[in-house]
């Protein structure tokens, strides 16, 4: 059976930047197409972005590593479905917070189980911090509860509107709201 | 109404430019007459400035490319490995439903069916010519039916210590196919009760349990490889 996969030639491909959205369609347009290249370029492109988000939900290294990966493979499995850049980027979004809403009712039914002590220390243990740059904030925002902390890092560090952040977790406009502003009295209760 | 209390939980929604005219105007001027508000705003106008000025984008600790790439690659062959099943298990079913329902329009009608249009089934045994088969007790066909659905529970067996190797998706579809012949199948047995040794329901359920005995075959091939 033939992969239907082409060959790497990432000689043809343009460097992608944040500012190009010309050459991200071209790439949108070749990734339809089951370029690899495309795929990896698209990658690097938005990777930093998404493996950003699911670290701060999750805070612990290889959760966020795991969910980067399956967002990224489940991009390629739909990449028929991409019109735009716009819609490509939304979608890694809402699939990243998809898979951490599963992830964390997986963890919840697990709980119910008794956990090996090794496991459990493992969940306690502090896992490795984002760059020193606003640290002490980055564990603060660590330790808001989840659904808070989602909406805050959607809003504040990565600029989703409120109707958007409803859509990607599944609340209401007026709920997000109303997390936005508890985590943010709770960020200041700690940082002052 | 507890006005400051309320108010203080609309300054993130002021803050960020969400108030509508007129509720905006009413937060204006308690924040003039309420010190302790408005120390409350600029705290959380810090809080929301510190978090705003966070990378965006946090490298990972290794490349995830290469993971990635063998992930995908691996679930096109599972893609593929599942087309090529459900196109197999299709062309086996295709025939043969094809006929039965044409049997049934024909014996409905009172017609009768060209030998020739049967799908091709072992060849009966010695038979008294003098005799149809009904009357000649347990026939060569019988027997064929009988080790045909011997061997089909054999596979069916085998098949399921290694089930486990087929994605999800290809189970369901080998299981509705099989679900779909045992059906006929069932159908074609109901028929000779009422047409007991009927050489040509008998042929037919010969064929398709041979059918069904040939797609575990190539389920159980396939599910052993992966």
């Amino acid at each position: 059976m033939e992969a239907a996969i082409l060959p790497l030639s990432s000689t043809e491909i343009p460097a992608p930047g944040p500012d190009r959205p010309a050459d991200e369609s071209l790439l949108l347009s070749r990734f339809r197409e089951s370029d690899a290249a495309a795929f990896e370029a698209l990658y690097r492109h938005h990777n930093g972005r998404i493996y950003g988000y699911v670290m701060r939900l999750t805070g612990a290294v290889e959760s966020a590593e795991e969910l980067t990966q399956e967002v990224f493979v489940r991009a390629w499995q739909h990449r028929a479905d991409f019109q735009n850049p716009s819609h490509f980027r939304s979608w890694l979004f809402r699939v990243a917070s998809n898979l951490w809403i599963g992830q964390l009712r997986s963890a919840r039914r697990r709980t119910t189980e008794a956990l090996e002590p090794e496991e459990e220390a493992r969940l306690e243990a502090p896992s490795a911090a984002p760059p020193a740059l606003g640290l002490e904030l980055e564990r603060a925002i660590r330790r808001l509860p989840e659904r808070i902390r989602a909406v805050l890092v959607l809003f504040d560090v990565y600029g989703f509107r409120h109707a958007e952040i409803a859509e990607l977790l599944d609340i209401t406009v007026s709920t997000s709201k109303i997390h936005l502003h508890r985590a943010r009295r709770r960020l200041k209760e700690v940082l002052q | 109404m507890n006005e400051p209390h309320e108010l203080s939980a609309r300054l993130s929604e002021y803050l960020d430019g969400e108030l509508d005219a007129e509720t905006a105007r009413r937060v204006d001027a308690a924040l003039r007459r309420d010190p302790e508000l408005a120390a409350e705003r600029a705290a959380l106008a810090e809080v929301a400035a510190r978090t705003r000025a966070l990378p965006r984008d946090l490298v990972p600790q290794r490349d995830l490319w290469p993971s990635i790439r063998e992930r995908t690659v691996a679930a096109e062959r599972r893609e593929g490995a599942r087309r090529w099943l459900a196109a197999a298990a299709l062309a086996a079913l295709l025939p043969g439903l094809a006929f039965l329902a044409g049997r049934w329009t024909a014996t409905r009608r009172g017609a009768e069916l060209p030998a020739a249009e049967l799908p091709a089934a072992p060849a009966p045994g010695p038979t008294p010519t003098s005799r149809p088969a009904s009357a000649a007790g347990p026939s060569a066909v019988d027997g064929a039916r009988d080790s045909l659905a011997r061997a089909s529970l054999e596979v069916r067996r085998a098949l399921e210590e290694h089930r486990d190797n087929l994605p999800s998706e290809t189970r369901a579809l080998v299981e509705r196919n099989l679900a779909t012949i045992e059906a006929a199948i069932g159908e074609i047995e109901t028929a000779l009760e009422q047409s007991p040794g009927d050489p040509e329901l008998e042929r037919l359920l010969v064929a398709y349990r041979e059918r069904e005995l040939g797609l575990l075959e190539r389920v159980t091939r396939a599910a052993t490889r992966l």
